[in-house]
């Protein structure tokens, strides 16, 4: 072989003996990495584990909108300035009143907010001295779990529990003046305040008292504070009023008059002067029989078959439907019950076609679920023409084993109480299943419209009461300005037969 | 010394020791995807003592691992391309609470944020999943002609409305259609969307009548995951042992004398959809064991919890 073919050998051999060695060293080191424990996992059991619980509530999200517990009303007082400005209906134009509580919110009732049970006696001397300084003052119509108030407020915020405070006023105060600096107004223009840290002082309908801190500190403008340009300037709005307290007041002639002292509270606001117009009408609302197109809606929202349950109607009108698990009732007064079996009723796994990993459920499952079904019910019997009226949530009740929620209308955001009750739908739920409903429907039609001179408020609500003869009709309550003082209503109710 | 015998020595040396430590990698490789025979053998002799038979060739095969997929839900549903189709149709859309209606003269579609999905012709209730659920559908068998038809009339339905056009994501689905069943009037075709080949948890139902789609349900993704993660996932044996677990609990519970013998007849994988809450879309790994009796139950591979 000539020597340049050998060589050539020589040169290939080496290159071998690099190459199986560069390879000996991969596959040695490939082989020992082989028996290390690789990286962690991207997703893991904890991962889904959280992801479990938050996948249920995922499908409430939507129908936890604020306006199922709006304020009725909510109040600036600005002691200084000798201004108190309040809204009243607080949604359309006014919504943004309800929206600017949020920030507080968040800060006082959410993880970062601490809640210490007042006594009696010191929460009553606390609250009647806070009423007399600045203040925001914030009314619900009914007591409400302040978890739940919070979670509608803030529409991402859950309610575990329906335990612990319940609250119908709020009372956010100025707690430590911080500095004199710049703050932002709503619609994003600075100006120059003092600027404040906040608590509350909260109160229910029975006399408990709560006191709600914080400790976060507003630094940046941006950052939510108590100050008095802040909040006053909601005033440009169209729809606000300066009020007063009617324990502020001097004993007035309307309340001797029409004997409304028991019926008043030290926070009863007067309006003293209006800005804007309020809406008086007359609502009619009667009792109406379903058609059948809304009984077959109805039974379909409560995930009834109506083709395939067994029915009859009794002599008195009142039509039973009868299927596996539950049964339900529509009377000839648009009156719909339902009412689930031993272990039967709807379960919350398949009203959202969700296998729940877990069979617990806790307060957001069930408020979530009852506003579905509110919402799927509405739909049913009053379409696209609810007459202008809404819904709202009245109240919710936990007895340790059945949480019910109940709804009431509201006309103009003012609810509306049919025969003394604001309660007119209610849900109750227990193990996960849905175990009873109630549903009042009721026709409403805009009667007239009233020019009433609105120049003076003592409360505002709409009571609908039904006379056993005739239609019910609606009233608000007024109070003139002016003498002598009086009480207008907006509509009458009819004494006996027409 | 002969260098050059030397280096002939040293490359057979070195041919032995790299084919020994390649032979051992892939044999550990093998091992890390595979069951060992005597694990097999023991794990089916454990299973048989609750009456659950299984058969060696679901244990031979490679170890199954998926991902996790996850992406944004669309905020606006109106926005999807499924949406525009229909309103370009002349569909009339409407936002309700918890998704959107698209309805017309004839029917109406609803599509969910958390991807329920329905279609049905005014005035009809069941749907088609409920229906499957009686006894009064039954199989149809490939080589059926009815089933080519049914097959055909649901194709056109979902072209139409172009159910298999979705988001922007990373990653696409495609269309498998499923089962044919009939009750001698109507039929249900059943679809699945797949994402690299498995199946999102939750078919489709599709009810065929007088040759044309009158109902529809089941769980329709309208937005496309963007992402694929890593999971920690729970490999077959240790899913049959949970079952294994759970038929043990019904027997005590149950009071009856003996099992009821459980004989495995498929295992399938497919993706179930969760939502955390800020809306972001998991496609997490269920196994769903099925029986020769009709039997079936879906655990979550990763939180290894009865899904269904």
């Amino acid at each position: 072989m000539s020597e340049k073919k050998l060589s050539i050998a020589e040169l290939l051999k080496d290159v071998a003996v690099v190459l199986l060695l560069v390879a000996l060293v991969c596959l040695c080191t490939i082989y020992m990495l082989s028996y290390q424990t690789v990286g962690g996992y991207a997703f893991t059991r904890q991962t889904m584990a959280t992801l479990s619980g938050e996948s249920v509530k995922y499908q409430y999200a939507d129908y936890f909108e604020s306006s199922y517990a709006c304020p009725r009303f909510v109040g600036f007082a600005a002691r200084e300035l000798g201004e108190n400005v309040g809204f009243h209906c607080l949604g359309g134009e006014n919504a943004s009143v309800s929206a600017t509580l949020v920030p507080f919110y968040e800060k006082l009732f959410g993880e970062d907010g601490s809640v210490v049970k007042l006594t009696p006696g010191a929460g009553e001397a606390l609250f009647a001295e806070l009423l007399a300084r600045d203040h925001i003052y914030v009314a619900y119509e009914n007591d409400l779990p302040k978890s739940l108030i919070l979670a509608l407020a803030m529409q991402d915020a859950t309610v575990r529990e329906i335990t612990g405070e319940y609250i119908r006023e709020i009372l956010i105060v100025p707690e430590l003046h911080l500095y004199n600096g710049v703050s932002m107004m709503p619609a994003g223009v600075q100006i120059y305040t003092e600027i404040y840290t906040f608590y509350a002082v909260a109160r229910d309908s029975a006399g408990n008292y709560y006191r709600y801190a914080t400790a976060y500190v507003p630094e940046a403008a941006t950052d939510v504070s108590f100050n008095t340009n802040y909040y006053l300037t909601y005033t440009t709005t169209d729809s606000f009023f300066f009020y007063e307290y009617a324990e502020l007041l001097a004993t007035d002639t309307y309340f001797d008059t029409y004997d409304l002292h028991g019926r008043v509270s030290d926070t009863t606001t007067v309006l003293t002067a209006a800005h804007g117009t309020l809406p008086p009408k007359t609502l009619t609302m009667s009792y109406v029989s379903p058609t059948q197109t809304q009984r077959a809606a109805l039974l379909d929202a409560l995930r009834i078959n109506p083709n395939k349950v067994t029915s009859f109607t009794d002599s008195s009108g009142v039509s039973f439907y009868y299927d596996e698990g539950c049964n339900a009732g529509i009377t000839p007064r648009g009156l719909l019950t339902y009412t689930a079996h031993v272990d039967g009723g709807l379960s919350l796994s398949s009203l959202f076609e969700y296998r729940a990993q877990e069979n617990t459920y806790d307060a957001h499952d069930y408020v979530g679920a009852a506003l579905v079904l509110a919402s799927d019910l509405w739909q049913a019997f009053y379409a696209a023409d609810g007459h202008g009226l809404e819904m709202y949530i009245s109240r919710v009740d936990y007895d340790g084993e059945t949480t019910t929620v109940y709804f009431g209308y509201t006309s103009d955001g003012l609810p509306v109480y049919f025969e003394g009750s604001a309660d007119l739908i209610s849900f109750a739920f227990s193990d996960g299943r849905l175990r009873a409903v109630s549903c009042q429907f009721l026709a409403i039609d805009v009667a007239h419209r009233m020019p009433v001179p609105s120049d003076t408020l003592w409360d505002l609500r709409v009571a609908v009461m039904e006379n056993k003869t005739r239609t019910a009709y609606a009233y608000a309550y007024y109070l003139y300005d002016g003498e002598p003082s009086g009480a207008m209503t907006v509509g009458r109710r009819t004494e006996g037969a027409s | 010394m002969n260098w050059k015998k030397l280096k002939v020595l040293a490359i057979a040396l070195l041919l032995l020791v790299d084919g020994f430590f390649l032979f051992m990698i892939v044999q550990r490789n093998y091992h890390s995807t595979h069951y060992d025979g005597e694990v097999i053998d023991s794990a089916i002799g454990v299973f048989r003592k609750s009456e659950l038979y299984v058969d060696r060739s679901f244990l031979e095969d490679k170890v199954v691992t998926l991902p996790v997929y996850t992406g944004r839900a669309v905020s606006d549903l109106s926005q999807t391309a499924v949406a525009r189709t229909l309103i370009a149709a002349g569909y009339r859309l409407s936002e309700v609470s918890g998704g959107i209606r698209c309805t017309d003269a004839i029917g109406e579609f609803y599509f969910g944020n958390d991807f329920a999905f329905y279609y049905t012709e005014h005035g009809l209730y069941d749907r088609p999943s409920d229906l499957l659920a009686t006894e009064r559908y039954i199989r149809l068998t490939p080589e059926n002609v009815y089933r080519q038809d049914a097959l055909r009339v649901a194709a056109n339905f979902v072209a139409r409305y172009n159910l298999r056009s979705l988001g922007e994501g990373a990653f696409d689905y495609e269309i498998a259609y499923g089962e044919v069943y009939s009750s001698g009037i109507n039929y249900i075709v059943t679809l699945t969307q797949r994402i690299d080949g498995v199946p999102i948890y939750g078919e489709i139902c599709l009810l065929i009548s007088g040759g044309r789609v009158m109902a529809a349900d089941g769980v329709f993704v309208t937005s496309s995951p963007d992402r694929r993660e890593s999971a920690e996932m729970t490999d077959l044996i240790n899913v049959l042992f949970m079952e294994k677990a759970f038929l043990d609990e019904r027997y005590r519970e149950g009071g009856r004398f003996s099992y009821t013998p459980m004989v495995l007849s498929k295992v399938v994988y497919s993706y179930a959809v969760y939502f955390d809450a800020e809306g972001t879309f998991y496609f997490v790994p269920l196994c769903t064991v099925s029986y020769m009796n009709g039997e079936s139950r879906s655990y979550n591979c990763v939180s290894r919890k009865l899904y269904s």
